[in-house]
């Protein structure tokens, strides 16, 4: 077996224009124990990353590390030239400037695995919380948007409803309505489709693919290995805690040169 | 027995002892009222800083609950009454002030009532905001909130769903512990029961009397909790609206309009 070649991306400049978002050798522990072990990746502008592998390979992890909800002990992350601010490397690594995490944030959206809308308020004001709390919009200038979203997410007339009167389809819409609110410069989905009945994943999916249409940078931890193939311009396998391959969606599922990569897809194509 | 029940009557009436009960029923609302509002915000404080990020704080505030919850009801009251007294002449001769000030019997009762509940309260609160789901904080952490903004708009109206029966449950107990404030010689709705019970040579009946009040305080209590709790719930699945909400029924058909391309498959 050939063995995958250290992944090209960690002599990324984060100063070149058209990389939205770099990740530089992202390192974080559990206690003793290792979930991701240098990880980089450098996300240019109207890309779609897909990460894929085994649950427990860190996906998730390393997607909550790119807007801080996990805090790496090692590494660095760089959105459009600005570094995130943390503190030196090491144990007890901390932010070192909220005001300007939150501010990077808002500018990466985040999609959940469980949607996490706010239950105390219907769909519209989920979405129109951010606009008018971070960004400052007054109330009739966030609504208008928000209610583009929510027609655009195919909810137009669901707006008033409280999320526990909506399917987990229709949640995870407002949640992406919510986010797109925003107007962030990358949106993360953190396994977007895991926690829905088989029967509406295809509504979240097409919501997605929209997007990837219209040349939105998106990184997707997913398990929804059609979606992956079909919309990524590049495909991410991670296996324990490491980059084991990337490349085009066909180098991926067609070629995989690493026995680790060729054992997963063939483990999750049939 | 009819000439019993008219002297009952005559007993409990305007005439006899009910202008006294009634104004003993007063001061036990208020007593237990002003002790709810401060015990609720004293018990969010000290909530908090059970939260707290520095230890200091939070050990104090443990140390508190831990004393409180060990001791009994009555005597902290005694302790607060003549405590107070005390501290508060003692902080007076300091500032070179020597007269005898006397710490009102209602505002002694009121500060122990409050003690005790704000220290039970803070638990409630403690476990309230552990309760709010993490997903949700941090689907407000990744929109860019600050602490504040997650705190007032997401955590705070998160947590009441989960606060509002143990509150509910500890003013329920504070109705009754202000009966302990007859001790500080209150005028509160027992020791007038004690009172005339004695002065007519009626104890038990007045002190039934004075149970089936007590009674109709907490189960009108019971009501309003009840309602309370169901409006901290109004958003949730399981629950039926109190009102009939402001959504249409979801239309039946609304899959199959052609809209926009992300509503089905068609």
């Amino acid at each position: 077996m050939s063995q995958y070649s250290p992944d090209k991306t960690s002599n990324a400049s984060p100063n070149d224009k058209s990389h939205l978002l770099v990740a530089k050798d992202i390192r974080k522990f559990y206690g003793q124990h290792e979930v991701l072990k240098g990880i980089s990746l450098v996300a240019k502008e109207h890309q779609v990353i897909s990460l894929i592998g085994a649950s427990g390979s860190g996906k998730s992890t390393f997607l909550r590390c790119l807007n801080l909800l996990e805090i790496p002990q090692y590494g660095q992350i760089w959105l459009e030239d600005t570094p995130l601010p943390l503190s030196p490397e090491g144990g007890t690594r901390h932010i070192n400037n909220p005001k300007l995490v939150r501010m990077m944030r808002a500018r990466l959206g985040m999609v959940f695995q469980n949607f996490n809308l706010w239950p105390h308020m219907t769909a519209i004001e989920n979405v129109i919380e951010g606009p008018i709390q971070v960004l400052g919009l007054t109330r009739k200038i966030a609504l208008e948007r928000a209610n583009q979203l929510m027609a655009r997410v195919g909810l137009s007339d669901r707006a008033d409803y409280y999320p526990s009167q909506l399917s987990g389809g229709q949640q995870q819409r407002v949640a992406i309505a919510r986010t797109l609110a925003m107007e962030p410069k990358i949106l993360l989905f953190d396994e977007p489709t895991s926690a829905l009945d088989p029967e509406l994943v295809g509504e979240v999916l097409k919501v997605m693919q929209e997007l990837a249409k219209e040349g939105r940078t998106m990184l997707v931890v997913t398990h929804e290995m059609g979606f992956a193939r079909e919309v990524s311009d590049n495909i991410i396998f991670l296996h324990q805690g490491q980059i084991g391959e990337q490349g085009s969606p066909d180098q991926i599922f067609m070629h995989p040169e690493t026995e680790s990569c060729q054992k997963f897809v063939q483990r999750v194509m049939h | 027995m009819l000439q019993e029940i008219e002297k009952i009557f005559a007993l409990l009436g305007p005439d006899g002892w009910g202008g006294q009960l009634w104004h003993g029923t007063r001061i036990t609302i208020e007593l237990a009222l002003a002790s709810l509002i401060l015990g609720l915000v004293a018990g969010a404080g000290l909530a908090l800083a059970k939260l707290s990020r520095f230890k200091i704080i939070k050990y104090l505030a443990d140390a508190y609950t831990i004393i409180i919850r060990g001791t009994p009801e009555f005597l902290i009251l005694l302790l607060v009454y003549y405590g107070s007294n005390r501290a508060v002449n003692y902080l007076l001769s300091l500032i070179g002030l020597q007269f005898n000030l006397e710490i009102p019997q209602f505002l002694a009762a009121v500060l122990g009532l409050a003690f005790i509940y704000a220290a039970y309260a803070s638990e409630v609160f403690v476990g309230a905001y552990r309760a709010v789901a993490k997903g949700q904080i941090e689907a407000g952490q990744v929109i860019g909130l600050s602490r504040w903004q997650l705190f007032y708009r997401i955590r705070v109206p998160l947590l009441w769903r989960f606060a509002l029966p143990g509150l509910g449950n500890l003013w329920l107990s504070m109705i009754k512990d202000t009966s302990l404030a007859a001790v500080l010689a209150m005028n509160d709705l027992l020791r007038v029961a004690k009172v005339a019970g004695e002065a007519e040579n009626r104890n038990l009946l007045f002190f039934v009397f004075t149970g089936i009040i007590y009674l109709l305080m907490t189960a009108i209590s019971d009501y309003f909790l009840r309602k309370v709790e169901r409006h901290s719930r109004r958003f949730m699945a399981s629950q039926t609206p109190t009102k009939k909400p402001k959504l249409k029924k979801p239309p039946k058909a609304a899959a199959n309009t052609p809209t926009n391309l992300m509503t089905g498959e068609a």
